[in-house]
């Protein structure tokens, strides 16, 4: 064995074998773009809970060679391309994490101030204008309904229907979901301000009526049960998320109850995020997309909080009992952050003004309300 | 916070920078191309596509009288050959017709689907302006299993024979074309509307379901046994001692400051009622006993 022999052998070792000869720039850009959102999930807090996984999964795939998301000679998916195949191509894990969401809702405020969800429709303004925006920018009508649901500001159901129209677009479309939610004491306020009067600002709520346990109960089957009559394509989520609450109401399940809030829940939070992050490889994520979903995502969401507040304006015009508008921002879905946000507006204003009850109501109408859209939008393409 | 978003905002920007035009290309690619699968069926031809927007097939059934269909297929256009052809106005493709007829005679051919709707036009080739496309004049018949037929004719050697010659043979190249903003904006606003009467029929259903259950709620009080003299005495008894409003005050007080999330020295907020005040005061004198205590080495 002479030495050019063992030299060769070494080489193409480091050739075929190694992952560093062929590390892209891009891989390079997205692996560093990672480390961002692991620093953001960590070091700031930042929805750590799915920033931390989908950075880690962005971190994994973007490594040249690595069986991650790709598929075997035999033809078998890489590990994680398997939890992507078998939880969100199948769209198992929004509709689970829909189903833990709906064992974690309390429903009262909502029920007991129905016209609140009128807030949540209004709110999905932003949806639909961005849609529009994003087609003039030369996306297709699928694509612009995937990212025009981010505004509503319900990652699960950004998931449910990116995977179903879109799903190229899946990685910049959770990513932007989740960035924006985290940002939302960021986004709403100056909205909120400057969509509002200090007089408006100021208006106190009555006080809610006492909802019933009995009523409670009932509430997921009959809402379930008119929303499924009405927009059938988005059964599969709200059917989950109304059973969950059922489960949570009945008070007969607990142990059900509580494994959908938390264990089942961080099961398929951990296999969602990092199966997101792993489909932003390099080079599917580097282009001009992505970039203009982020921008299209932002401006979105102003609308959103725009269109609830708006909505609540309109409103008052007709009710007797005025509705302070800083609860209109609470239409879109982030719960409960954009609900404390309008409490904490109002908190400004008058420290003695308690909303966050009144805002969990329009809060909870955004859940629905977006899932409602989803449902339009995906009836549209069938 | 601002640090968050500074760290986006940098984020966004080297992405920007970063992307070589050629990764860029990806942007406004045709992706949506339908690809239809063609099938004779009884002298007439089935195209079976995915028209743009959509994520189910539709059946395009052509029909010819005058004349016979020897070949179909859909038209493939190299980039900026028709400059002025927007693809996506013609969701469910362009076609190109072949057919057999007598030389310099007429054809009647007819395109039906149910995907088809009051609205869809037939447009080819303008006469002598090829690069330009506009209606065909075909006329639009509903049928009421919502199918809708669009019919034309085509004369061999014709402005809508793509070959020109009178030969017996027609080429016919034409695509059904449904306004593309039209129908996103229009079906926009209507599924926008939509979102608000779900909403709605939802609100009507919690308010009458609310006044059922309220209903109950009251005749279930009324029909309950009076409450126990034992609870009625405490009740009575239960009256409220300095130190229980002093207790109260004092979490409204700290809960109102909570609230606010930032220190209540500085935040210029009124001080609070005497409660709070006689609250605090009495607070601070229970814990002073704790910061006497002797410290233990």
């Amino acid at each position: 064995m002479s030495w050019q022999y063992v030299f060769e052998l070494i080489q193409n070792i480091l050739i075929s074998q190694t992952g560093l000869p062929h590390l892209s720039w891009g891989q390079a850009l997205m692996l560093f773009v990672s480390l961002i959102f692991m620093y953001l999930a960590i070091a700031k807090n930042f929805e750590p809970l799915l920033l931390l996984p989908i950075g880690f999964g962005i971190f994994l795939t973007n490594f040249p060679l690595a069986p991650i998301m790709g598929y075997t000679a035999e033809g078998n998916p890489d590990l994680i391309r398997y939890f992507y195949k078998f939880g969100v191509e199948t769209e198992i894990i929004p509709c689970v994490i829909f189903l833990g969401l709906g064992a974690m809702t309390d429903f009262g405020p909502l029920i007991a101030n129905p016209k609140t969800l009128i807030i949540g429709a209004g709110a999905q303004l932003g949806v639909f204008a961005t849609y529009i925006g994003v087609l003039l920018c030369g996306f297709t009508l699928k694509e612009a309904a995937t990212v025009g649901i981010i505004g509503g500001a319900d990652g699960p159901t950004t998931i449910y229907l990116t995977a179903k129209l879109a799903p190229h677009l899946l990685g910049a479309n959770a990513l932007a979901a989740y960035s924006y939610m985290a940002m939302v004491p960021l986004i709403q306020p100056p909205v909120m301000r400057l969509l509002t009067t200090k007089k408006q600002r100021l208006i106190r709520m009555r006080q809610m009526r006492h909802v019933s346990a009995r009523e409670k109960l009932f509430f997921p089957l009959i809402g379930c049960g008119l929303i499924c009559f009405l927009i059938p394509a988005v059964a599969p989520l709200m059917g989950m998320f109304m059973f969950g609450n059922l489960m949570r109401e009945s008070l007969v399940v607990k142990r059900l109850s509580d494994t959908a809030q938390n264990a089942l829940m961080n099961i398929v939070t951990i296999f969602l995020g990092v199966s997101v992050g792993a489909t932003m490889q390099a080079e599917i994520f580097l282009n001009w997309k992505p970039l203009l979903i982020f921008g299209f995502g932002m401006l979105d969401f102003v609308i959103c909080t725009a269109g609830g507040i708006i909505t609540v304006h309109i409103m008052n015009l007709f009710l007797k009992d005025k509705i302070n508008p800083l609860i209109g921002s609470a239409g879109v879905s982030a719960v409960p952050m954009s609900a404390r946000v309008s409490h904490n507006e109002g908190l400004r204003e008058d420290p003695n003004n308690w909303l966050l009850m009144h805002a969990m109501g329009p809060n909870l109408a955004g859940v629905i309300g977006t899932a409602g859209a989803a449902g339009m939008f995906i009836a549209m393409f069938q | 916070m601002h640090i968050k978003l500074r760290l986006i905002i940098a984020l966004l920007a080297l992405l920007l920078l970063s992307a070589p035009a050629s990764l860029w290309a990806a942007f406004g690619e045709d992706i949506e191309k339908p690809k239809p699968e063609f099938t004779p069926d009884n002298g007439d031809w089935i195209a079976k596509l995915v028209p743009r927007g959509k994520s189910s097939s539709i059946q395009i059934r052509f029909h010819m009288e005058g004349g016979t269909m020897t070949h179909l297929s859909h038209l493939e256009f190299a980039p900026g050959q028709f400059p002025k052809i927007d693809p996506k106005n013609f969701r469910s493709d362009q076609f190109m017709v072949q057919a057999d007829t007598t030389p310099g005679g007429e054809v009647k051919l007819s395109v039906g689907s149910t995907y088809f709707t009051s609205a869809t036009e037939l447009w080819g080739p303008k006469a002598g302006t090829p690069l330009i496309w506009g209606t065909v004049g075909a006329t639009n018949v509903g049928l009421p299993d919502q199918t809708n037929i669009l019919t034309f004719t085509v004369r061999d050697g014709g402005p809508l024979d793509a070959d020109g010659q009178v030969n017996g043979h027609i080429t016919v190249h034409f695509g059904p074309r449904d306004s593309f903003w039209g129908y996103a904006i229009g079906t926009l606003l209507i599924r926008f509307f939509g979102v608000f009467i779900v909403l709605a029929v939802l609100e009507v259903g919690m308010i009458i379901s609310g006044g059922v259950f309220q209903r109950l709620e009251a005749r279930s009080k009324r029909s309950a046994p009076a409450p126990m003299a034992v609870e009625q005495t405490v009740e009575e008894e239960g009256t409220v001692t300095p130190q229980m409003a002093a207790a109260i005050a004092l979490a409204i007080h700290l809960n109102s400051g909570a609230g606010r999330g930032g220190s209540t020295a500085s935040s210029g907020q009124p001080e609070g009622s005497p409660w709070s005040q006689t609250g605090r005061a009495k607070l601070m004198a229970d814990r002073m006993p704790v910061f006497d205590r002797r410290h233990h080495k």
